[in-house]
């Protein structure tokens, strides 16, 4: 029989181990709990990052919508007032961003006005504060502070994450690039020497090929670059690429090769608005498929607005306050000063801003203008296998007239004078004197008749006289291809700048692009093909042998936007590449061809429709420099494009 | 007094006794080894899962916030080169996107100070610069050589050659001098809002199991770092989602977790892939030193 005490032993040894046991299980438990609350609250850290970086961008999509689809004038310009963008600004429901378990927001987003040092407004009626200091009233930025609160568990209760952003409109130009690419394919394949000093924007794929491209400066894409031929390019395959050739070190920076940047607008205007016709790669589809005659892609920035017929809404004219005094549009023909209209029988009819009543031809404006044009001259493009029915314009006497007073900034608030010229006569010219419209090739020189042609369709204007623009600025618009005839804003008109007489090129301390110290108004040149020709030049020599057209050294400061021919299929079909954006029709055999200012493709050409292996010139030596000055000063006619972008990230 | 049945079984009840008590001692020596085993391998794991993460999470930060896509470098722990990584044939899980080749360094511009506001009119030609550089009466950001400045009005990038007057609580307008002329005319800035925003490099780099972070990757400064993690061991954890820079850094981080794990628990060593992506866009300045 057990006594007392031994029962009291077990039970106490029993008990002892229990406990023991217990114990150790309940050690066991609290850290490894603990540690899996710890390790926990790391992991629903991040994912609360994650759900709040997504709800940002949500947000980011919220206000980006809101900001571009007022309408009220002073909200376009000044941006919205807190109380009115709160209710644009939601959190995003489950079914778009589902919260994670346990994580939640811990009110709904806020997206408040902000100064540019980033100090939140609060007011409700508080609008940002923009930014700016420029010489160009339109360069502004205006700042937005978004912030999401995120709480996630912890060991004990909840915690915070913040995270905040600032969105931010700015007012760009497209002439803050030296190349500034709106087709869905840009080639570069330059033949001979082709430096390129400026930055560049390809809104779609890039195609890099050959040894002799020199990129100085940040090259951005949306799509992929290619360092070879395009599939339709008829080089490829067959042809290597010679890019690789001592390694890309001298092609682009090795730090910063081309690489996939952010979009940039082109105009404020919506692509969605388009015809998306003429917005892909081939130019072969470029018709009217919606039937919107005045969204046909953005060749429409040269053209009138049709009024006629059906028309559909115009999207360039969106906005009522892109210019200083709030009156204008994105199309250049209606933006413009003054407008000149070449008929069919050679009368020049001028209109004189918006008004849709001529200026009387005993006007000072009238006979100012019209002293500066010649009609009725021609000209072979050996390319577009046509003699080209010219409309001359004398920039120097445009520049005498403007300087003077008489010809008037009519448009734009002060930006400069903008010229549209527009010949409406179509079709073949004739063949014979007595219909009138035969037109004739003159001697550059002397001014002597040459020979009569007939123009079988093609028009186009020619700038002569143009080393000194009008101080205030000086744009020339068309819808026809233009024909830059020597050196263009340059300082003179008969010596020529270091750019031109240098014997060699150091590409870090260029020869000046100017005579003297002139100092360059803004100006562009915008047509349907750009071409350039020499200091040389006569239009004598456009339809003989190449070994007659021979060019000298010349250089062209303005910004130049102008519309090509895209590759197709074929041999001979290639669109001749971004080192043929303006077209030559010289033997430059590597002679300067100096460009200080900026490019812009925005179009496939409509009326210069001939392939580049139809050219016949031989490649100069390009250096193509983008001119800061075109930054400060927009050039006449044109106007920013609100760009929206993502700024600063901050996580607190 | 005892029976003899009493006394023999009093010995089988010692002998049952022990036996029970040892096969309960070595039930429980088992649990309590099996238990020890798991929870080391459950508390290393976690650690490890730890460990990465919060890395993860410091590197992200700090990615998130650059000015400049990213670079990858090779590093020795003394010299620091570019590594211009070509594309591999491996195809990241996340984006599904192929991956650059991989290294032990990447480097990038990390946002240093700003908005500060511009305070003394420029023309095109000027070389320097001159910014309040304590709005709230307190400096937080000091320039120096080779920090690069970004107005972003102008979409200017410029780098910083010389420092002409250090800024100060008592006197926050610090001026210096940049590397190529602004280009632009900045008038009333005593009305007019103009910024700038201030970025030094940095870097991050694996190095004997240290997964290290360079503040100031400039000269001699190179090689200072703090150590964000021990016991990293994958020895090229990062690469690029498409071209070389890229603003999309992909990271494969694989950290061991040595003082939570005997040598018997091999269940501490975590890999974690990640794709961290620049979040300034466009990233306002480029990679060039």
């Amino acid at each position: 029989m057990k006594n007392n005490s031994q029962s009291g032993s077990s039970l106490l040894a029993v008990m002892f181990t229990m406990a023991a046991v217990s114990s150790l299980v309940a050690i066991m438990l609290s850290v490894t709990a603990n540690n899996t609350r710890m390790a926990g609250r790391t992991v629903h850290r991040a994912e609360a990052l994650a759900y709040g970086d997504a709800v940002i961008e949500q947000v980011y999509e919220q206000w980006r919508q809101a900001m571009i689809s007022v309408t009220d004038a002073t909200d376009r310009r000044d941006g919205l007032t807190n109380s009115a963008l709160a209710t644009k600004i939601s959190a995003p429901t489950t079914a778009v961003i589902a919260a994670p378990t346990n994580i939640s927001l811990v009110s709904a987003p806020t997206v408040l006005a902000a100064t540019p040092l980033l100090v939140e407004l609060t007011a409700p009626s508080a609008r940002p504060a923009a930014e700016s200091g420029t010489n160009w009233t339109q360069r502004t930025r205006l700042y937005y502070v978004a912030t999401v609160a995120v709480n996630f568990p912890v060991m004990r209760g909840m915690s915070t994450v913040t995270i905040k952003r600032s969105f931010v409109r700015s007012g760009r130009s497209i002439f803050d690039n030296f190349y500034f690419g709106a087709q869905p394919v840009t080639e570069f394949h330059p033949g001979a020497p082709m430096y390129i000093g400026g930055t560049a924007y390809i809104g779609g794929d890039l195609y890099t090929a050959h040894d002799f491209l020199h990129f100085q400066k940040d090259v951005t894409f949306l799509g992929t670059q290619t360092m070879d031929y395009r599939v339709a390019d008829s080089r490829r395959p067959g042809t290597a690429p010679t890019i690789p050739t001592n390694g890309f070190g001298d092609n682009w920076d090795i730090n910063n090769p081309p690489h996939r940047g952010s979009e940039q607008k082109l105009l404020d205007v919506s692509t969605n608005l388009m015809d998306p016709n003429f917005l892909d790669d081939s130019s072969l589809n470029d018709t009217d498929s919606d039937g919107n005659k005045n969204n046909d892609g953005y060749h429409e920035i040269i053209e009138e607005k049709v009024t006629s017929g059906t028309t559909g809404t115009d999207p360039l004219q969106i906005d009522p306050y892109l210019n200083d005094d709030q009156t204008g549009s994105e199309r250049l023909s209606a933006n413009s000063d003054y407008r000149v209209v070449v008929a069919a029988d050679n009368s020049v009819t001028i209109y004189a801003g918006t008004s849709a009543t001529p200026l009387a031809s005993t006007s000072a404006e009238y006979v100012a203008l019209k002293a500066a044009i010649t009609t009725n001259t021609a000209i072979k493009d050996v390319r577009d296998a046509d003699y080209v029915k010219l409309v001359v314009l004398d920039v120097s006497s445009v520049k005498t007239s403007s300087d003077a007073g008489t010809l008037k900034d009519r448009v734009g608030g002060g930006d400069g004078i903008t010229l549209y010229i527009k010949d409406t006569s179509s079709g073949n010219t004739g063949t014979t004197v007595a219909s009138g419209n035969q037109t004739k090739i003159v001697n550059s020189s002397t001014g002597a008749l040459v020979k009569t042609v007939t123009s079988g369709g093609a028009r186009g204007v020619k700038l002569v006289k143009g080393g000194v623009l009008p101080t205030a600025g000086f744009t020339v618009v068309s819808p026809h291809s233009v024909y830059i005839a020597g050196d263009y804003n340059t300082g003179s008109n008969t010596v020529q700048p270091p750019s031109n007489t240098a014997s060699s090129y150091n590409n870090n301390a260029n020869p000046s692009p100017v005579v003297g110290s002139y100092v360059r108004p803004p100006s562009s040149v915008v047509g349907d093909a750009v071409n350039i020709l020499s200091n040389a030049w006569n239009d004598a020599n456009s339809d003989l042998a190449l070994t007659s057209r021979v060019s000298t050294p010349t250089t062209i400061n303005t910004a130049i936007v102008a519309g090509n021919v895209p590759t197709r299929t074929g041999s001979g079909n290639y669109s001749g590449g971004i080192e043929n954006f303006v077209r030559f029709h010289e033997k430059w055999a590597g002679k300067y061809a100096t460009i200080y200012g900026a490019t812009a493709l925005l179009y496939d050409s409509e009326e210069a429709t001939q392939p580049w292996g139809a050219a016949s010139y031989g490649a100069p030596d390009r250096h193509w420099y983008y001119d800061p000055l075109l930054s400060d000063r927009n050039p006449p006619g044109f106007h920013v494009a609100r760009i929206y972008e993502r700024g600063r990230w901050v996580l607190r | 007094m005892k029976t003899k049945s009493q006394s023999a079984f009093t010995l089988v009840e010692l002998i049952m006794t022990t036996a029970a008590f040892s096969t309960l001692g070595i039930a429980l020596l088992s649990f309590g080894w099996t238990s020890s085993r798991l929870i080391a391998k459950n508390l290393a794991t976690n650690h490890s899962h730890e460990g990465v993460m919060s890395a993860e999470q410091r590197m992200m930060a700090a990615i998130h916030a650059s000015g400049s896509p990213v670079k990858l470098q090779t590093c020795t722990g003394s010299t620091y080169t570019d590594f211009l990584a070509g594309t591999s044939g491996d195809t990241d899980p996340l984006t599904g996107l192929k991956i650059s080749n991989r290294a032990n360094g990447i480097r990038f511009w990390r946002t240093a100070g700003g908005p500060f506001q511009l305070t003394a009119n420029t023309t095109p030609s000027s070389t320097t610069l001159t910014f309040n550089f304590a709005p709230n009466g307190v400096v937080t950001y000091v320039p120096q050589i080779g920090d690069k400045v970004w107005v972003p009005l102008v979409d200017a990038k410029l780098t910083i050659t010389a420092i002409n007057a250090t800024p100060t609580s008592g006197s926050p307008n610090g001026r210096f001098t940049v590397s190529t002329p602004l280009g632009f005319t900045f008038g009333n800035t005593s009305t007019n809002i103009t910024t700038g925003y201030f970025f030094r490099q940095a870097a991050y780099s694996v190095q004997n199991n240290e997964l290290r972070f360079h503040p100031n990757f400039t000269g001699g400064a190179k090689n200072t770092y703090s150590i964000v993690r021990t016991g990293i061991t994958s020895p090229k954890p990062f690469a690029l989602i498409g071209t070389d820079p890229s603003l999309d850094m992909r990271i494969s981080l694989e950290f061991y977790d040595s003082k939570w794990t005997a040598r018997r628990f091999l269940g501490g060593a975590t890999t974690l892939q990640s794709v961290i992506s620049v979040r300034t866009q466009p990233a306002p300045v480029d990679l060039t030193e």
